[in-house]
């Protein structure tokens, strides 16, 4: 019996204690949220800002439907198809966008033109290095770029070749009535430094 | 006036548990941010060095393609040991406000001499305007890669100078402690007992703050997400600060665990003496 009751009050106590620990800590954390609430909040925005969410990073597959258009465009930075030019034995990722570090890794999309199988302007730029695009040159009419997407394999054919300067925005028109490939990339193909020029190839869909 | 008294030890039981958090936090910074052999340690078992070589390498590669220059130009203008012995002096100028420079010659001249013998012929005067543009952008690329600034002393005068409020706080929060579990003896004096519950009740409301914070920073922040500057460095910070709330998480527990203990033993100790008051008064004298 009595150990009943040294055992209860012990118990009783403890929790005592406790239940005055807990409310003491909600008290510090209610006056230390008035107090500083806002700082707090300051520094959990900065982290945020500093914080990229690599598991937003969209995975869904693009497709194509019936009528031509295109569902889940590639995320920016990313992948999504390879060119292949025979004739200069090139097999090269295609990456959607055209930063520095996109060209690196590849060939670049701009972002304002259509993408393969839509039926507009496709408009496709890489470096002139030894890699990419230095042998633009040998390139002739007829020749064929292949290129392989995530929904689907598009045969473009070589119709016309022009030099133009980086300026002749109309040179390389963004439109929609026709599925025209432009690829482009600086000339002089060996030159050193900076490159005003752009040598570009057009090719239609063949299939 | 005993509940006064009550009161009153619980308020000063309320700051020493203030103390306690302030002196872990004061402590577990000294030891990891502030302490240059752990910042060393973590860049070594991150193999920090190897990777910022990596990242320098490719980071040149961006400048060759629109250069128009052949890769092979990059061979070997930078080697690892240059990369580790100039990010040590980066870190040496910040912990120890030293003034080495990082020297960018060698790889000015290698690259050079890289770039001569393979053109093979004499360039014009645009073409060696765009070659100095270029050997210069990889110089400076290289810099900012091993994150080279001109903040160094800067930052090292800051460092300097949070160490030395660090080392004074430690010092007022140690004598704020002391006094605080001074003043409890004394209010507690006719039941010295219940010196372990105050002592008890400050500990474990550290260690529940402690606890609850680190709580409150992971759901709110994503600690492998953040990015800042480039990703070895990010990798490292995301190490830092994930180690950081480790020992967070293991003080709060080991807090948690010895305030409990105070309390279970001021209970024990309570209920014994309660006990014996009890059978004292039931025992018939004599």
């Amino acid at each position: 019996m009595h150990k009943h009751k040294f055992l209860r009050n012990t118990i009783k106590a403890t929790i005592k204690q406790i239940i005055v620990a807990l409310i003491f800590t909600a008290l510090i954390l209610f006056i230390g949220y008035l107090l500083f609430g806002a700082n707090i909040e300051d520094a959990i925005l900065l982290i945020s800002k500093v914080s990229i969410n690599i598991d937003e990073k969209k995975t869904v597959e693009t497709i194509i439907d019936d009528n031509n258009k295109l569902k889940n465009y590639p995320e920016y930075g990313t992948s999504y198809g390879t060119i292949k030019i025979p004739k200069i034995d090139v097999d090269l990722p295609v990456y959607y966008g055209d930063s520095l570090d996109i060209l690196k890794k590849g060939v670049g999309h701009s972002s304002g033109s259509y993408f393969p199988g839509e039926g507009g302007s496709i408009l496709y730029m890489g470096h002139n290095s030894k890699k990419v695009f230095r042998r633009f040159s040998e390139l002739q009419i007829g020749n064929e770029i292949i290129v392989t997407t995530t929904y689907g394999e598009f045969k473009y054919k070589i119709y016309d070749m022009q030099l133009i300067k980086e300026t002749e925005l109309d040179k390389v028109p963004i439109q929609k009535e026709e599925e025209i490939l432009m690829v482009y990339t600086c000339y002089p193909f060996n030159n050193i430094g900076y490159a005003t020029q752009r040598y570009v190839v057009y090719a239609k869909l063949e299939s | 006036m005993k509940k006064i008294n009550i009161a009153l030890q619980y308020i000063i039981a309320l700051i020493l548990s203030l103390t306690i958090i302030a002196f872990i936090l004061i402590n577990m910074f000294s030891s990891t941010i502030l302490n240059k052999n752990y910042i060393m340690s973590e860049l070594e078992n991150e193999n920090y060095y190897e990777k910022i070589y990596e990242e320098v390498e490719s980071n040149f590669e961006k400048y060759i393609n629109q250069s128009g220059l052949d890769e092979e130009v990059l061979d070997g203008i930078v080697s690892r040991e240059k990369v580790e012995q100039d990010t040590k002096k980066i870190i040496d100028n910040i912990f120890s406000g030293g003034n080495e420079t990082i020297s960018t010659d060698e790889i000015k001249n290698e690259l050079e001499e890289n770039i001569r013998v393979s053109l093979k012929r004499a360039l014009t005067k645009t073409e060696q305007e765009s070659v100095n543009t270029f050997v210069n952008t990889i110089c400076n690329e290289y810099k900012s890669t091993i994150l080279s600034t001109k903040y160094e002393n800067d930052i090292h005068s800051m460092f300097n100078k949070v160490s030395e409020y660090l080392s004074s706080i430690k010092k007022i929060i140690l004598i704020t402690s002391f006094i605080c579990v001074a003043l409890i003896i004394i209010l507690s004096i006719k039941q010295l007992y219940q010196i372990l519950a105050r002592i008890g009740v400050s500990i474990t409301i550290s260690g529940l703050l402690l606890l609850i914070s680190r709580i409150y920073i992971i759901s709110k922040t994503k600690i492998s997400d953040i990015t800042i500057l480039n990703n070895t460095i990010s990798i490292v910070i995301r190490n830092v600060i994930t180690n950081i709330l480790n020992i967070i998480n293991k003080n709060s527990i080991i807090l948690l665990i010895i305030g409990i203990v105070f309390i279970l033993l001021y209970a024990i100790i309570k209920s014994t003496m309660e006990a014996k008051k009890i059978k004292e008064q039931y025992t018939p004298e004599k």
